[in-house]
């Protein structure tokens, strides 16, 4: 009866094909509703790592070639920074980014940091390694705290962190690492001036200062120039910060006329004595032309392109250990004194350094468009030079020539397993700068040159990420709270 | 009635594996569609897990199947 037979057949295979049917559509369902899910991340939390074994979406290549190598199992810094992106599948509050890595170099500090503005090009670093307080708590005293928070003592004094906070030993015996303490350092001897003074000095860019009042109005009229090589927006922005935070913050946008001049008052009177902070950030088509000051005291902190356009032979003065130079502009190649040495700069773009021996080290410059770095602060005359910072513990630092006696930080010893040591920062994404939907990250050993050899090797085995921000249900209940 | 079975399906698959392929080139077509359009409103989202490239591989040869 093969007849009868092909209904039933059709049947059953019109069940089957159904079948099928249901279970392709519903497994593509299925993966689109996954790929909703990854994208909402509903719990709040999803981590990332790469690997090097292949390309993550997620977390990017570390670049640029020229001081990394990358293989199949592992990446070998050559040069100082490196940078990776961080793409997230959309906004989380905080980053814990885990380095697995070896470092066998005599390089003692390694530091991750997250790009917080890019106009100034400002990286928020945390530490992931730092060898020397690592030798150091073998061999010295230690008072743990709150919070990883280590007190490393010369010979034991204090029994606790807050004793030592609340008994502060003299400034010269104490630096710091990864830790601030709020200090009210005050100048001896110092009387306002009488006169305004004029900061005859053009600066490029972005620059910190610190400056002091004592019974005085703080007082800057800032003149700036614009121009105009990039057609991007250049807005100023002037932050002032005293020792408790940001006290007050001016912002200049870009008139995009043809009068590149713009001029920012700040004016603020009745502030306690002390030393105020200016961050002024600006892309690097903005000169300051001059500053116009009551303050008698300014020192310019860590970095300053000293703009093309300025007076020719003058001189600064710095505590800084390690002056560092750079030029971008061929007709400033040259000769720089630094203290007893000399930078011989016979190359753009690639940064110069010299070791100062005696601090303040007079810096001669007989021509402008340099960028001078240092790790100290610099100023253009030698009375006027002061550092209301500590010391910080880095590669400069000399603990016995200095007379340090007490290590403050708030660092962390990697983890050592299998010869691979494991570090961990957390940051803060809402305050990262975000371009197309990526964070900027930077992988910092200072002093590592990819132009010179290095004993040893720094190599990075994993990059991990997890991220943790507002889950769906609290937004959910914020949403509908707002509505309401 | 029951001869002209196949005639009344001519453009139908006759069998199982036939019917499979079929289908599945459908769910692939809306698959890419709907992947270029999340990935036109929200970049990314599907790229970061599925290379489009193999779905498009695997597309194709299911068009080929189902043709031959």
């Amino acid at each position: 009866m093969p007849d009868l037979a092909k209904p039933e057949k059709l049947v059953a295979m019109n069940k089957n094909n159904l079948k099928i049917r249901i279970v392709l559509w519903l497994t593509l369902a299925i993966i689109i509703s996954w790929f909703g899910y990854m994208k909402i991340v509903p719990s709040g939390a999803i981590g990332y790592v790469y690997d090097f074994h292949r390309l993550n979406y997620f977390i990017g290549e570390l670049t640029p070639k020229e001081r990394v190598t990358i293989n199949k199992t592992e990446a070998k810094i050559n040069g100082d920074p490196v940078y990776f992106f961080l793409k997230t599948p959309r906004r989380f509050e905080k980053a814990k980014v885990t380095v697995k890595f070896k470092n066998t170099t005599d390089f003692p500090i390694m530091e991750i940091g997250l790009l917080n503005n890019k106009a100034a090009w400002s990286y928020d670093l945390k530490p992931l390694q730092n060898k020397i307080i690592d030798q150091l708590s073998l061999a010295w005293p230690i008072v743990p705290g709150e919070n990883s928070v280590r007190l490393i003592e010369r010979e034991k004094k204090y029994d606790t962190v807050e004793q030592f906070l609340g008994n502060l030993p003299p400034p010269s015996e104490i630096a710091l690492y990864n830790y601030s303490i709020k200090n009210n350092f005050l100048l001896n001897n110092y009387e306002p001036g009488a006169e305004s003074n004029l900061i005859d000095y053009s600066f490029r860019g972005s620059y910190q200062f610190y400056t002091y009042i004592k019974q005085e109005e703080l007082d800057y009229v800032f003149n700036f120039t614009d121009l105009n090589i990039n057609p991007e927006d250049d807005p100023v922005e002037i932050k002032v910060y005293s020792k408790d935070g940001e006290i007050y913050s001016a912002y200049s946008p870009d008139k995009k006329t043809n009068d590149n001049g713009r001029q920012v008052i700040i004016k603020k009177a009745g502030l306690p004595e002390g030393v105020y902070r200016f961050s002024v950030i600006a892309n690097d088509d903005v000169i300051t032309k001059s500053i116009a000051t009551e303050q008698s005291r300014f020192v310019l902190i860590n970095k300053a392109w000293l703009a093309e356009g300025n007076k020719e032979n003058f001189a600064l003065f710095t505590n800084s250990r390690l002056v560092n130079a750079q030029i971008v502009n061929p007709a400033s190649l040259g000769k720089i004194k630094v203290g007893d040495g000399f930078l011989d700069i016979n190359e753009t773009y690639k940064q110069y350094s010299v070791k100062t021996l005696n601090q303040p080290a007079k810096i001669e410059l007989n021509k402008d468009d340099i960028i001078i770095s240092g790790d100290g602060v610099f100023s253009f005359s030698e009375s006027g030079l002061f550092d209301p910072k500590f010391k910080n513990v880095d590669g400069n630092l000399d603990i016995n020539g200095e007379k340090i006696n007490y290590v403050l930080t708030n660092y962390k010893t990697p983890v050592d397993s299998d010869g691979w040591q494991t570090a961990s920062a957390e940051f803060d994404l809402t305050r990262g700068y975000l371009e197309k939907g990526q964070y900027r990250f930077l992988i910092s050993v200072p002093s590592l040159k990819a132009e010179e050899s290095t004993q040893g090797e720094i190599i990075i085995k994993e990059i991990k990420v997890d991220l943790t921000g507002t889950t769906l249900k609290q937004k959910l209940k914020k949403y509908f709270n707002y509505a309401k | 009635m029951p001869n002209n079975i196949n005639n009344d399906m001519p453009d139908r698959p006759k069998t199982f594996i036939n019917y499979f392929f079929y289908e599945l080139f459908y769910v692939l077509t809306a698959a890419i569609l709907i992947f270029a359009g999340l990935e036109i409103f929200w970049p990314g989202v599907v790229l970061a897990y599925l290379n489009l490239n193999y779905v498009l591989i695997f597309w194709l040869v299911t068009g080929i199947i189902i043709l031959s």
